[in-house]
């Protein structure tokens, strides 16, 4: 029983990492260019710029 | 599903713009309009990647599927040049690679003529590669945007869409496109300068051997007959050969027929007989129902049967009380009573 129970933990502690690992990470929202270009200043991140019209 | 929902539900999406900076303009907004017109944006979605100067990256058109936006945004991640250092890149050694990029980010940023240049070279370099990549498609529309904007000529159009046209390995869809995209120009063009191309579109498409885009084909021909040949009865025949074969027991290819006769205001009475049949075989009211209803509705009012229309469109709009659109239909017939 005690290796059973020690399995299951295991078992456990493998799903719980699983899950972190496909954790969507959150993404950055800018509202002005600015604040875009200011978030990724001095780093390899780009600034993603999707046009769109609505209606 | 659209980007706005991939980043909002899809992982690999969300993926690919970890570490990033997402910025969205609405091309209706006035701050919208000043980006569009800052980055040359004349078809939506498009995307353009900047660094932390603000230096563009790459741009492309369209979000495709996650997979394949994802993929785009790893491939510019994984060489994060600029697009100035890929022109010189390419112009010390040439690759088909970065002439489809660029050629795609030419295309996206509205210097049409540039796009068809680096498409022209992808061609040359490696055409099994660029056709993968639909180049012989995007260098289509970018001509035929350049000669809209008058950044390209319309004799190069002209000769172009020809060649593209009359290439063996032409993908149909792409050909279907272009060949829709000048029957919608004629109008505005005039047959005497683009009559002489519609007939080349027009021969390909007669003469095309490929059973997927056979009734957008018959479809295209059928317009044609109408538009240009001024011949009616040769159109309705391009229209029934458009229709799949059981179509005169299929609720929905019985309505489209009555709908196609009414737009082309030819064979109403065999229409109102067949919209009619189509009405029969659906069972269910609804949307759909009345959708159908209203195409029985305007072939009724197009024979003069006003009456018989509204009492079509009031039973339609009994099934969908809340739509706008039938209502509207019914104060068109009332009016004309």
């Amino acid at each position: 029983m005690k290796r059973l129970a020690c399995l299951m933990s295991l078992l456990m502690l493998l799903i719980l990492i699983s899950s972190c690992a496909q954790r969507n990470e959150e993404v950055f929202v800018a509202t002005t260019m600015a604040e875009a270009l200011d978030h990724i200043a001095g780093t390899t991140g780009l600034v993603v710029v999707d046009f769109k019209i609505d209606g | 599903m659209d980007f706005a929902r991939g980043v909002e539900n899809d992982a690999t999406v969300r993926n690919a713009l970890q570490n990033q900076v997402l910025i969205t303009f609405d091309a209706g907004t006035p701050v919208g309009k000043e980006f569009v017109e800052k980055y040359g944006v004349a078809v939506y979605p498009t995307f353009i990647v900047l660094n932390d100067k603000g230096e563009v990256l790459h741009a492309w058109i369209g979000y495709g599927s996650a997979e394949k936006w994802s993929g785009v945004m790893d491939e510019i991640k994984a060489d994060s040049i600029t697009l100035e250092t890929r022109k010189e890149r390419f112009a010390s050694a040439p690759t088909a690679r970065n002439a489809i990029l660029l050629g795609k980010a030419y295309r996206a940023t509205g210097k049409y003529s540039n796009a068809v240049n680096y498409f022209d070279q992808a061609l040359e370099l490696d055409a099994t590669a660029a056709k993968a990549a639909e180049v012989p498609f995007k260098r289509i529309r970018s001509l035929f945007s350049g000669a809209s904007n008058g950044s390209i000529s319309f004799p190069e159009t002209v000769a172009a869409t020809e060649k593209f046209l009359l290439d063996p390995d032409l993908d149909y869809d792409a050909g279907l496109w272009a060949a829709n995209t000048l029957l919608r120009a004629a109008g505005q063009i005039g047959l005497e300068r683009i009559g002489p191309l519609l007939q080349v579109a027009q021969t390909v498409m007669l003469n095309a051997d490929d059973d997927p885009s056979r009734g957008d084909r018959m479809q295209f021909l059928a317009k044609y007959s109408l538009q240009i040949d001024e011949d009616p009865e040769q159109a309705l025949i391009y229209c029934r050969r458009s229709l799949p074969v059981d179509w005169e027991t299929n609720s929905s290819a019985l309505n489209d027929f009555a709908w196609w006769c009414y737009e082309a205001n030819i064979n109403l009475e065999e229409a109102e007989e067949m919209a009619r049949k189509g009405l029969e075989l659906k069972a269910e009211d609804g949307f759909d129902k009345a959708n159908s209803i209203d195409t029985l509705a305007q072939i009724l009012f197009a024979q003069g049967k006003r009456a018989e229309a509204i009492e079509q469109i009031r039973l339609a709009i009994t099934m969908v009380p809340d739509n706008d659109y039938f209502r509207e239909q019914l104060k068109v017939f009332e009016s004309n009573l």
